[in-house]
């Protein structure tokens, strides 16, 4: 069972990222005012900020962490690692922490960790980060992380339109021997990772012409995913969200 | 497990559909109030009263409100 308990490790801040446009949730097309309200009454979602083109989650996550590194009064030279979570990276082919790394100017002693996991990013990369921490060997270390998902989710889908936001984050973490313990109860519901699946544009299904004119038609909203059978398995995941976490905390 | 009283937590998920008008042959589906966001509340009332945890798959594959309950109760 992976319950991790962890000691001698602090959160020194915690700082956010949001991109100045927003959606308001009551103005999307697909849903009636009626129907807005109800999801808004649902979810408390009343609306979500919004990336420019072009600007990527570890943009957002760089400002957040530049603004942490200067309210703790951190030399960027005492950082010993940092970490980058995301389901959007910058590119195909680079881990964007080196991306990251680059901007915040860190030096070549500083290790560099990626992370893709979905919406428990944060929780398992601290695990992990704050695991490396309590040894003592690593003294300083962030850990960054966010989604632009606005670009990659699919306009015309109802489902997701009202969920998803663009956001970057910065977590100070530092040994401390006087530090709470921290405890974590991780565990992977792999048999119903198909919920959630994008099944092509990766290595196992490439692209095809096409299938990536689908994917910007879907993008963009042209093509709905309900009339494909290419969507998000909305109950499913609801079901999980409503049974399991609940029972992981109650332990 | 019973039907009858499946069907009233079920109708206790619509505000605007007559518990009358929801029977064990209803197709769910096809009440003018029936959303997306019912059948999350449907699903949080099965974890609630029976401790049972039906997925995406198991709405979509019921017509009726019976074949939902046969769903549930296959997993009871």
């Amino acid at each position: 069972m992976a319950f991790l308990k962890i000691q001698n490790v602090s959160i020194r801040g915690i700082a956010a990222c949001v991109p100045p446009k927003v959606e308001e949730n009551m103005q999307i097309d697909l849903y009636t005012p009626d129907e807005a309200s109800q999801i808004i009454q649902s979810t408390g979602i009343e609306r979500k900020h919004i990336a420019e083109e072009g600007v990527t989650a570890s943009d957002l996550s760089t400002k957040a962490a530049e603004k942490l590194i200067n309210e703790l009064g951190w030399q960027k030279e005492s950082i010993d690692a940092i970490a980058f979570f995301t389901q959007t990276s910058d590119y195909i082919n680079h881990p964007s922490v080196f991306e990251i790394h680059k901007s915040l100017g860190l030096n070549e002693e500083c290790a560099c960790y990626d992370f893709y996991h979905g919406c428990p990013g944060w929780v398992i990369s601290l695990s992990a980060m704050c695991s490396m921490v309590s040894g003592g060997s690593y003294k300083r270390v962030l850990l960054l992380g966010g989604d632009c998902i606005s670009k990659r989710i699919y306009k015309s889908y109802r489902e997701e339109r009202p969920l998803f936001g663009d956001c970057g984050t910065a977590t100070a973490l530092e040994f401390d021997k006087g530090a709470t313990e921290m405890c974590f109860d991780i565990g992977t519901r792999s048999s119903d990772g198909a919920s959630l699946i994008r099944p092509v544009g990766g290595e196992r299904n490439p692209y095809t012409a096409e299938t990536c004119q689908r994917e910007i038609d879907l993008r963009t909203g042209k093509l709905s995913p309900d009339a494909i059978g290419e969507a998000m398995d909305g109950m499913s995941v609801f079901s999980f969200g409503i049974t399991v976490p609940p029972k992981s905390i109650k332990r | 497990m019973d039907l009858n009283s499946f069907i009233e937590n079920f109708a206790e998920q619509f505000d605007e559909t007559d518990a009358s008008e929801i029977k064990a042959e209803t197709v769910f589906k096809e009440l003018d109030e029936w959303s997306s966001l019912i059948a999350l509340s449907v699903i949080a009332m099965v974890d609630e009263e029976y401790d049972i945890t039906i997925k995406g798959d198991d709405i979509r594959n019921s017509n009726t409100v019976e074949d939902l309950f046969n769903a549930v109760k296959s997993k009871a």
